[in-house]
């Protein structure tokens, strides 16, 4: 059986040693770091590629977020999972759209936490309603203009966001558009791709408006 | 205004026209009448020779009037002697004679008695001006009187002298002074105005270069005003040569320009016609270079003039297309306008080519008058158009720019109104993430810490913890601008109800409804009604003894509606807990703001009804 080597950035010493504690009873995970800013995590990127980094957003020296644009830049094979606290639906989907493939809420019980752990790596994509809704938001009021966004949401995808955001389950959504689970989570998984390609897209226009590439 | 619309109607009025103005033109007795009882003399003699200071003058007998043209002569000078017999009874005796060319000198009984102008530099021209003498009765005998006239004319085919009246000047005095008006006055008067009409539109067209209209109107009134001169200027500025050659040119111009005219007005362009008018100009100005005024006529008279022939024909036909093809009333107007000016400028050419007589005097110049008259209305219609159609511009753009000061206004409003709840949101939010990060990081803490112990002591310690971070989360939601609706907000809501749901083995069926984007939802509202749905759903879980709690959402006409049904037993509503602390709870926060909350209990269940009014 494979295990997952994991890393962990969190600057709370009791959630970190919770998030370590939690893991280590868990045989698929190997604990490969532990660290808590994000100087130390590209430290940790570059020395250890683990498989998945468990990254707190808010950390001494910057923004976790740092940490998941560094995956996505160097083109590093690590999964990045974000550690929410409650009500941090906002930086989540920041973290969500520079590339971050889901998030663990860590106030939730510890078999809540494992079970959000093992959803994400075997696939799955986790969106709350407050999520989805930004989701819809983003895609329905872009920063740039309509015909510059390279991906834009099908009109069963925007349904699906529609249902989630008022707190439809990806099986009650099957239900109520006679459709599969596994297609409910499969458009859930591309909306979450799409996110992360127009915010990718996004940049570089911005970057290139001020300057920054030639 | 129809009839006149009416094809039928139009033909017959054109056919009218051109008979007329043929009869008008045409056929008019050219015999000399008798004046008031004074009938002219028919019969002059004439001598190439002066029988002034020179005696036995070789005289001939001659019918007037007599037309050079019609002699070979080559004399530019020739005497005329009339012998009457003195009128009775009248103190004062006129000559009138209607038409001479181009210079009389006049003598009476061997005296000279009065002349037109002067011979020298340049030989005075009046040949368009009826003459008029006036003298005493007593400068006549009883009988034979002898009244010479020297004529002299610019070219040896151009004299021209038309029968003489002589009588009271009382009685003659006022045909006189009807001709002088019909050929001079009348043609001076015009030609001011047509100078004046075309430095006007001059003016306008230099200041409105796209309406070439106007321009070539200008231009047209010009020409023709020059050409008229040659009716009423006596003592001309240059030659002869150059008069001629200028009188020539500027008829044929003139027809030039008409056209012109009408082809940029029905804006129906002939450019093969149009190539051919600009040649035939240019060679209107070979006229001042030919050196002999006798040439210019003859070819002026001939080839020019018969261009003009075709030209005028040519304008018929084409307005004659125009108005067939497209039923044009102006092109019908042009035509009844053309029709004199064609039939009036068929006569001059015959009368210069001496095929009609010369003493009919030339006629063009009068169908200036309907031409003049049709064109400016043309255009006074058409500047009057602009102006109409410029004001509804301008009245359509005061009404857009009214409109767009109202919108930006209302728009100006709308940002403002979005700023104020921008800000507000900025600030609900730092609050929120102060709390959350504050307050809510210190709780979980504690929960943690609670969590570690297993103590029984604890336990109520946990629970109140885990209360309190509950309650925490619905202030926090609800000072999130994110959730401002009620569907994301109870589906926000939902994974905490189906977790206490899931502990008691209750299902969750959630039904809630799309409601409208536009719902009027502030935190205190949020708040509250999320607490009103956390204590029904508490309450059911509690003493209802459900299988299922069903969670609707509904909208109305302005109002929005929450529904906790489950479908247990009555537990929970016997008269004491409707008045029950969670119950009471409940209505004071529906009270507070401005929903209605119901109850419905029956045996097979209770149904918790919320309805938040003015929502939307």
């Amino acid at each position: 059986m494979s295990t997952y080597r994991i890393a962990i950035v969190e600057d709370d010493p009791d959630t970190r040693r919770r998030l370590v504690e939690l893991l280590q009873t868990q045989a698929a995970y190997t604990i490969t770091d532990r660290c808590e800013s994000v100087t130390t995590g590209i430290e940790v990127l570059e020395q250890q590629a683990p498989d998945v980094l468990l990254v707190d957003l808010g950390l001494p020296d910057g923004s976790g977020i740092e940490l998941i644009r560094y995956i996505r830049t160097h083109a590093l094979d690590t999964l990045a999972l974000v550690i929410s606290g409650f009500h941090d639906e906002h930086r989540v989907f920041e973290a969500l759209e520079a590339g971050a493939k889901g998030y663990i809420l860590k106030h939730e019980d510890d078999q809540d936490v494992i079970k959000s752990i093992q959803t994400i790596l075997d696939g799955g994509a986790p969106i709350s309603p407050a999520i989805a809704k930004l989701m819809l938001n983003r895609f329905q009021q872009p920063t740039l203009k309509p015909e510059a966004i390279p991906e834009k949401l099908t009109e069963r995808q925007i349904k699906i966001l529609k249902f989630l955001s008022q707190g439809f389950t990806a099986k009650e959504i099957s239900e109520k558009l006679s459709i599969s689970y596994y297609t409910v989570t499969t458009h859930i998984k591309n909306i979450y791709e799409k996110l992360q390609v127009n915010s990718r897209i996004e940049a570089l226009i911005e970057a290139k408006k001020i300057g920054y590439l030639s | 205004m129809r009839l006149m619309e009416n094809s039928a109607f139009q033909m017959t009025v054109l056919l009218m026209v051109i008979l007329l103005c043929s009869a008008a033109i045409f056929l008019p007795s050219r015999h000399y009448h008798a004046i008031n009882d004074i009938t002219p003399t028919t019969m002059a003699e004439v001598s190439n020779t002066s029988p002034i200071n020179v005696a036995g003058s070789s005289w001939q007998a001659v019918e007037l009037p007599t037309d050079w043209s019609h002699t070979a002569s080559n004399e530019k000078t020739r005497w005329y002697r009339i012998v009457f017999d003195a009128p009775g009874q009248s103190n004062t005796v006129g000559v009138y004679i209607p038409v001479i060319a181009h210079h009389a000198v006049y003598y009476l009984n061997g005296e000279w008695l009065a002349q037109t102008g002067d011979i020298e530099p340049r030989l005075e021209r009046h040949h368009n001006a009826p003459q008029w003498l006036e003298f005493a009765s007593s400068r006549l005998q009883p009988t034979d009187n002898e009244f010479l006239i020297e004529l002299r004319a610019n070219t040896a085919s151009q004299g021209l002298l038309s029968p003489v009246y002589i009588g009271q000047s009382s009685q003659l005095r006022g045909a006189y002074r009807f001709k002088q008006f019909i050929r001079e006055d009348w043609v001076q008067w015009c030609t001011l105005t047509m100078y004046l009409i075309a430095g006007v539109l001059a003016i306008f067209w230099v200041n409105r270069r796209k309406e070439t209209v106007y321009g070539v109107f200008a231009l047209a009134m010009f020409i023709w005003a020059t050409h008229n001169l040659n009716l009423f200027v006596h003592r001309i500025p240059v030659s002869h040569r150059l008069w001629e050659a200028m009188t020539m040119a500027t008829l044929g111009w003139t027809v030039v320009a008409i056209l012109f005219f009408d082809f940029r007005f029905l804006q129906k362009p002939s450019p093969r016609i149009e190539t051919f008018m600009l040649w035939y100009s240019a060679a209107g100005g070979l006229f001042f270079l030919i050196p002999s005024t006798e040439w210019i006529l003859a070819l002026g008279y001939t080839v020019w003039d018969g261009c003009l022939v075709f030209l005028g024909s040519y304008a018929l036909v084409y307005l004659m297309k125009a108005y067939h093809s497209e039923k044009s009333f102006d092109a019908w107007l042009m035509m009844l306008v053309g029709v004199p000016i064609l039939l009036t400028g068929l006569h001059d050419i015959l009368l210069v080519n001496s095929l009609w007589p010369r003493t009919d005097g030339l006629f063009i110049q009068y169908s200036v008058i309907p031409t003049g008259l049709l064109f400016g209305w043309f255009l006074i219609r058409r500047f009057v158009q602009s102006l109409n159609v410029a004001e509804q511009h301008a009245d359509i753009l005061t009404e857009k720019i009214e409109e767009a000061q109202v919108q930006l206004t209302e728009q100006f409003a709308h940002i403002k109104d979005m700023e104020l709840k921008n800000l507000l949101s900025a600030e609900r939010e730092r609050i929120m993430r102060d709390m959350h990060d504050g307050i809510g990081g210190q709780l979980l803490a504690l929960q943690s810490n609670l969590n570690q112990k297993s103590d029984a002591w604890v336990d109520p310690l946990k629970a109140q913890v885990k209360n309190t971070l509950i309650d925490f989360r619905l202030v926090i939601d609800s000072l999130d601008p994110l959730l401002n609706d009620i569907p994301t907000l109870l589906g926000q809501m939902r994974p905490r109800l189906q977790s206490l749901l899931d502990m008691n083995g209750i299902a969750l069926k959630w039904d809630i409804e799309e409601l409208p984007d536009d719902q009027n939802i502030g935190p205190a509202t949020a708040l509250q009604l999320m607490r009103i749905v956390q204590e029904a759903v508490t309450n059911a879980v509690k003493h209802a003894h459900t299988p299922w709690i069903r969670l609707r959402t509904y909208s109305t006409t302005n109002s929005l509606h929450i529904e906790i049904e489950d479908a247990g037993k009555n537990d929970h509503v016997p008269q004491v807990t409707l008045t029950g602390r969670g119950i009471e709870n409940m209505r004071h926060r529906a009270e507070s703001i401005g929903a209605e909350l119901h109850f419905d209990h029956s045996d097979s269940g209770t149904r918790v009804h919320l309805k938040i009014n003015d929502a939307l």
